[in-house]
């Protein structure tokens, strides 16, 4: 009877044990994984930063080479238009005044200089300190009106907030991208570009022409790289379009 | 006291069973099995317990209950680690061998304890790595897995019962009445395992009906 007694509180001494040490177990895998979850978070968390850093440092490089590119022009380009501007103004002045040819290539060069100071300075990332969204917006505006036969008009509604320069690059990038597309896509005679502050500030870009199917063309590189490059600087880009409606762009800080 | 544990026990895996039931349909391999197993030991307890109350000799129905759980345990481990088949097959036939050596040992009318005790080291061995690997492996924190409440049962039910199980033919012999009392140690075990199979369901469930559209 002692024996049986004996083997029985030894089996509930080792049964006892047996569920502690395997709670314990329990509660250290709990705890591993716990650690091991935040672990995987801060790794995520560093591998962003490093990505943002990377994407940084990109933009940074392109905003360099723009600046240079775009001095390059002011400066050499530039200046040697200039030195052929005066050279044909001065064949102009000495008795060539009558000369169609001269005048219309004095004319031309006066175009190609014009042409080059704005590339230049549109390429001047530094030009936002001076000049605002709304600024380039209406240049650009003004700009297209003037080589194309499309009225482009421009609403300002409100008085638009100061943009990061980044931001204002980015924003002003994708405009232009979308008014070339309007140009050369759409065939559409009227564009309405609408800058808004309230609620919110937001871009409107609406052309009047054929429009598209946006089923058929959601995959393509140049809608795609709008979305990407307003996601960029954490701004959403809405397209309203159908077959002959037109197409209207609508650009505004994410939520 | 064999009615009330029995009356326990049997609350306890109808809480498992209709916990199991409510897992909204399609319940996926998993889920489908473990219904089916629990079913499958809601009637083998049933069984057991009125042939018990009958006086009559239930033995044969464990040993190959026994069996038939490993088997499917096994199974649903396998559905979560495809990669172990060879390793869950190798404990499946090392596990169903000493079965049916237990049986031919002691007989029809004994229990297949060489059988039982291996089914439970094998079975705390393989649940025991399955919670290490889900550990590891897991991107959610493991006490938000419902696998991991009913591998958490399953572990402490079969290492639980080992001692006992390793005692208990010489403890068959000696003392009868205290083996029953040693018993209620597999039934508070079993208990805390249904439990935890029905918390299991439970929470699949709600992780269920959280991501349904």
């Amino acid at each position: 009877m002692m024996d049986a007694e004996r083997i029985s509180l030894t089996v509930a001494a080792s049964t006892l044990l047996i569920v502690l040490i395997l709670g314990v177990v329990v509660a250290l895998l709990i705890m591993n994984n716990t650690r091991l979850i935040r672990h995987r978070a801060e790794l995520a968390e560093l591998k962003q930063q490093h990505d943002r850093a990377v994407m940084e440092a990109e933009r940074e490089a392109v905003r360099h080479t723009l600046r240079e590119i775009g001095r390059e022009l002011h400066d050499n380009a530039g200046q040697l238009l200039a030195v052929a501007q005066l050279g044909i103004n001065t064949a102009i002045g000495d008795g060539g005044a009558g000369n169609t040819t001269l005048t219309a290539a004095r004319d031309a060069l006066e175009e190609g200089v014009e042409e080059v100071r704005r590339l230049g300075h549109d390429l001047n990332t530094d030009m936002w300190q001076q000049r605002s969204l709304a600024d380039a917006i209406s240049a650009e505006a003004e700009r297209v009106e003037r080589v194309s036969r499309v009225r482009v008009h421009l609403h300002v509604v409100g008085t638009p907030p100061a943009l990061e320069p980044d931001t204002s690059t980015v924003l002003f990038r994708v405009f232009q991208v979308i008014l070339a597309n309007a140009l050369k896509h759409s065939g559409a005679d009227r564009i309405d570009i609408t800058l808004e502050s309230e609620p919110r500030f937001s871009l409107t870009i609406a052309d009047n022409g054929r429009g598209f199917d946006p089923a058929t063309v959601t995959a393509h590189a140049g809608l795609l790289n709008i979305h990407k490059r307003c996601a960029l600087i954490g701004w959403a880009a809405h397209c309203s379009t159908a077959q002959g409606n037109g197409c209207a762009w609508h650009l505004q800080p994410a939520d | 006291m064999r009615t009330t544990e029995a009356v326990l026990l049997l609350s306890a895996l109808t809480l498992a069973l209709i916990c199991a039931w409510c897992v909204p349909r399609p319940r996926g391999a998993f889920y489908t099995r473990l219904l089916a197993l629990t079913a499958v030991e809601w009637a083998v307890e049933l069984t057991g317990a009125v042939t018990a109350h009958l006086g009559v000799r239930n033995v044969l129905l464990y040993d190959l209950y026994i069996a038939v759980e490993f088997t499917m345990l096994m199974g649903l481990v396998r559905l979560l680690r495809p990669g172990w088949t060879v390793v869950l097959r190798i404990a499946l036939a090392i596990g169903l061998l000493t079965v049916a050596y237990g049986t031919w040992q002691n007989g029809w009318s004994g229990f297949a304890w060489e059988g039982i005790f291996t089914i439970g080291v094998l079975c705390s061995a393989v649940f025991l790595w399955l919670l290490v690997d889900l550990a590891r492996t897991s991107t959610e924190p493991l006490w938000r897995l419902p696998v991991f409440w009913l591998f958490t049962g399953l572990l402490l039910y079969f290492s639980g019962i080992v001692p006992f199980i390793g005692a208990a033919k010489i403890l068959h012999t000696l003392d009868r009445q205290q083996y029953r009392t040693m018993h209620l140690i597999v039934t508070a075990l079993a208990m805390v395992r249904f439990v935890c199979t029905a918390l299991s369901c439970h929470m699949e469930r709600q992780r269920v009906l959280r991501t349904s559209p």
